[in-house]
């Protein structure tokens, strides 16, 4: 696929179905957006709530100005108690520039004039003087109640005792009140031009903020577009793409981006050639290498084998003899019996022992040179354990009862008919027994059997209370031609192949041989092998 | 033309109108051959008015009565005159109806009465005007008398002088042009009283409030003179609050003054100026020259007061004056 279809397939989607459902590009315009609408909604409450205010204040500031110039016209009216000219001032301002009421008072809080609506609840005089600093609005919220004091000035030279007591109200500069004009103002058309005000600031914040959401989209997809090109040109170079490149012509950071995209995109693709160069001429040294490892090993399991039937060869041609001089060393000691000279007959005897020595050294370098070449055989059949481990048992007992150590055999009636290579077994066993005689000078050796630790396995133990094995040598007693304790090799005879034997035959049954020993306290040997063979013994091993 | 009789008037003299219609009737009965002589020797009055509401319409109202009353039943003739309307057009129509006596009622009437050309040739009997011979309606040989609106300054100062008997010093506001010769005939009138004229030329009106600031510092109380140089729409009510300003009681000029802050004012009754007017008439329809029948004065003059004014002035009314007194203003 090439870069242009990965462009395609992607199509630069700002939003993205799926787990992640919005990209860069939409948190970016989301987030710019929520900039504008909360600037936006911010500046058109702040700006709109300090023109709605100043509207306010204008109308009340105009509301003051009215009231204030009712006041200074009233001061003839006032002092002069003239009902008329008031009533004739209210009533040329009621109904103009929102005034709906307009009263005149005295000091003395008598009403001169008074006209329109709201005039209940103006108060006191004292009400009203504190009033004339501050716009009141009445209970309904309908109207801004303004009070503008009507002052005069006293140019007389009266003592004050003697002046109007009308007059002894508040006093600034050089005026005093003596009266108040009451205006009430409606808060109908402030009110409405506050709400008209609102409501265009509102459409035109609407707009505003719409026009920004948009743009911030377009501009969040103009930023992103490029990286989505790079996004889209790294998913196919991480697919083995490296044709891929992505056309982005701005000189800003995202075009050196790019660029850096192309170029490494460029070296993949450099670096992946001579890749496969290098291993395709690696390939073709290790072709070369097997071939020659091949060869190696078809040479070496040739020698192997030649080296296998040399020794099987010589072991055939040894025993041969051997078996000759055992033979007649019997039949003389048989056919001498007592009529020899004991002198004799002990030469009869050593020659007859060794001569077994012998032969079971060389049946031992056979029977593991059969097993190393692989050629081993399996005869499986059918039989009881006991009457093994007692015919092997019975091997030794001689010797063992000369030296005044004990054998035991014993089988767990759990453990009845085996079906597996009775040789074999019986070899194993044969080989720890040799083994523990070996190296058993007094004491007791005992043959347990028993069911292993799966119910299919069978565990049959071999126990003495020999010399023991030193820890260090405990990894090593199931190696060929490795004997423990050297100084007692000699005196013990063999040349270190019977527990190597015995793991080999473990391992030809499908079982398992470990050894637990103390220095001096003597050693356990286990072998765990299949109660049944059939089942567990590929067809191949049993050719 | 326009002749008409006020519904009130007619009800106050039914009984007297209905006994003289029944000698009347006895009278045409005997005299019925003469009748036709009466109609053609039947005097005509024409009045010239230049307002028809306010004290003129009341005045005009009263005059029209009188003359209605008047034995020799002269015949009324009413012609509106319109400043900078066709007046030489009215005097013309005043000219041909050829009356025996021409009414003027007002300074502006009685102006443009004097000023027609060719001049009229009925003697004029002027009503409802202030200072005629300050004004020059006297001078120029016309026969002319009539009904002034003049309340004498002995009338007026001593009208002060019982409302402020405190007051020693009096100050008034005049132009020299309009209301010199008053001022001035009325310092000895003052000086006779004990009281000290203090008066103060103004030259144009818009200088009056400023005047009046330094004359109020001189005098106790003000007198005022009805005179348009000093008084206008504009600065009346600066010239009144001025005076409340400065705590100074003032003798105003009409009522409407006196309930606009003046202490008080003397009140002329615009009806019985029209009687007078009447009265002149008679006299001249009754055969005496207008130069021989004197110019005439108020004679029912009332006192109009605004207590809340005396209060703020502190001025404590004379029981007696309060009793007579009309108050306007509590």
């Amino acid at each position: 696929m090439s870069a242009g279809a990965v462009r395609r397939e992607r199509n630069g989607r700002w939003w993205s179905p799926g787990r992640r459902r919005f990209g860069f590009a939409g948190i970016l315009a989301g987030a710019t957006s929520i900039v504008i609408v909360v600037t936006c909604a911010a500046l058109t409450w702040m700006l709109t709530s300090r023109a709605s205010d100043e509207v306010s204040r204008l109308a009340i500031q105009h509301g003051r100005t009215v009231a204030e110039r009712v006041a200074a016209e009233s001061e003839l009216g006032v002092l002069a108690g003239d009902v008329d000219a008031l009533a004739q001032s209210c009533a040329a301002i009621l109904g103009r520039d929102d005034v709906v009421s307009c009263a005149v008072v005295d000091v003395r809080g008598r009403i001169l004039a008074a006209s329109g609506e709201g005039l209940a609840a103006w108060g006191t005089t004292d009400r009203l003087e504190r009033m004339v600093a501050v716009v009141t609005t009445d209970p309904q919220r309908r109207l801004w109640q303004i009070v503008a004091p009507v002052r005069s000035e006293n140019r007389s030279e009266m003592r004050e005792e003697l002046q109007f007591d009308a007059l002894r109200g508040s006093r600034s500069g050089g005026s005093t009140a003596v009266g108040y004009v009451l205006i009430g103002l409606s808060r109908t058309s402030v009110d409405a031009s506050q709400r008209r005000l609102w409501e265009l600031a509102v459409k035109l914040a609407t707009v505003i903020g719409l026009l920004g959401v948009a743009g911030a989209v377009l501009l969040a997809r103009h930023v992103v577009r490029p990286m989505q090109r790079l996004v889209e040109m790294s998913h196919a170079i991480a697919e083995g793409r490296l044709d891929a490149s992505v056309d982005v012509s701005s000189d800003d950071e995202i075009g050196t981006l790019a660029a850096a995209f192309n170029q490494m995109a460029a070296s993949l693709r450099d670096s992946r050639a001579r890749l496969f160069d290098q291993n395709r001429r690696l390939e073709a040294a290790v072709r070369a290498r097997t071939r020659q490892l091949e060869e190696m090993n078809e040479e070496l399991r040739n020698a192997s084998e030649l080296k296998s039937e040399f020794l099987a060869t010589v072991s055939h041609e040894l025993r041969t003899p051997l078996n000759v001089i055992i033979g007649y060393a019997e039949i003389l000691r048989e056919t001498l019996g007592e009529r020899v000279d004991p002198e004799y007959r002990a030469m009869l005897e050593s020659i007859e022992r060794y001569s077994r020595l012998q032969l079971d050294l060389i049946t031992n370098v056979l029977d593991f040179s059969r097993l190393a070449s692989g050629r081993i055989g399996l005869d499986v059949t059918s039989f009881l354990l006991e009457p093994v481990l007692a015919e092997v048992a019975a091997l030794h007992r001689d010797t063992l009862a000369r030296r005044g150590v004990t054998l035991q055999v014993q089988v767990d009636p759990a453990v009845e008919r085996l079906h597996t290579d009775r040789v074999k077994v019986q070899e194993i066993v044969r080989n720890l027994l040799d083994n523990a005689v070996k190296f058993t000078e007094h004491g007791s050796i005992g043959i347990f059997a028993r069911i292993g630790q799966k119910p299919a396995l069978v565990a049959i133990e071999v126990r003495d209370s020999g010399a023991g094995i030193a820890p260090e040598d405990l990894q090593s007693v199931f190696e060929e031609f490795r004997q423990v304790g050297q100084s007692s090799t000699r005196s013990t005879g063999g040349v270190g192949l019977g527990l190597a034997i015995v793991h080999r035959l473990c391992e030809a049954l499908g079982g398992t041989v470990r050894v637990d020993s103390r220095r001096g306290v003597g050693s356990t040997f286990v072998v765990e092998i299949p109660i049944d063979l059939a089942p567990s013994i590929p067809a191949a091993r049993s050719a | 033309m326009h002749s008409e009789v006020g519904a009130s008037g007619r009800d106050r003299k039914g009984p007297r109108r209905r006994a003289k219609l029944g000698r009347a009737l006895l009278a045409a009965l005997a005299l019925l051959p003469c009748l036709a002589e009466a109609a053609d020797t039947q005097p005509r009055v024409a009045v010239l008015r230049t307002s028809r509401i306010g004290p003129f319409a009341d005045a005009i109202g009263a005059l029209e009565t009188a003359l209605r009353a008047d034995r020799r039943q002269p015949e009324i003739l009413t012609f509106d005159l319109e400043a900078g309307g066709d007046v030489a057009s009215a005097m013309e129509s005043v000219r041909r109806s050829a009356p025996a006596v021409v009414v003027s009622v007002g300074s502006l009437a009685t102006s443009l009465a004097l000023e027609a050309a060719p001049p009229l040739d009925a003697p004029i009997v002027f009503s409802m005007v202030l200072y005629p011979a300050e004004s020059g309606f006297l001078s120029g040989g016309r026969a002319i008398t009539g009904a002034s609106l003049d309340v004498p300054p002995r009338e007026q100062l001593s009208t002060l002088q019982r409302l402020l008997p405190e007051a020693h010093s009096v100050g008034v506001l005049y132009s020299p042009r309009e209301t010199g010769a008053v001022v001035a005939a009325a310092k000895p009138v003052a000086e006779r009283l004990g009281l000290q004229l203090v008066s103060e030329a103004v030259d144009e009106p818009s200088k009056a409030p400023v005047v009046l600031d330094s004359l109020m510092k001189r005098v106790d109380a003000l007198w005022t003179v009805a005179d348009g140089g000093v008084f206008t729409p504009q600065t009346t009510p600066a010239l009144l609050l001025a005076a409340l300003r400065s705590r100074k009681p003032m003798l105003g000029l009409s009522p409407g003054q006196v309930r606009s802050g003046a202490l008080a004012a003397l009140v002329v009754d615009y009806e019985d100026v029209g009687r007078q007017t009447a009265e002149i008439v008679g006299s001249i329809l009754g055969g005496r020259r207008a130069a021989d029948v004197p110019i005439t004065h108020p004679r029912h003059v009332t006192l109009a007061l605004n207590l809340r004014t005396a209060e703020l002035l502190g001025v404590k009314i004379p029981p007696d004056v309060l009793s007579e007194a009309h108050v306007l203003v509590q």
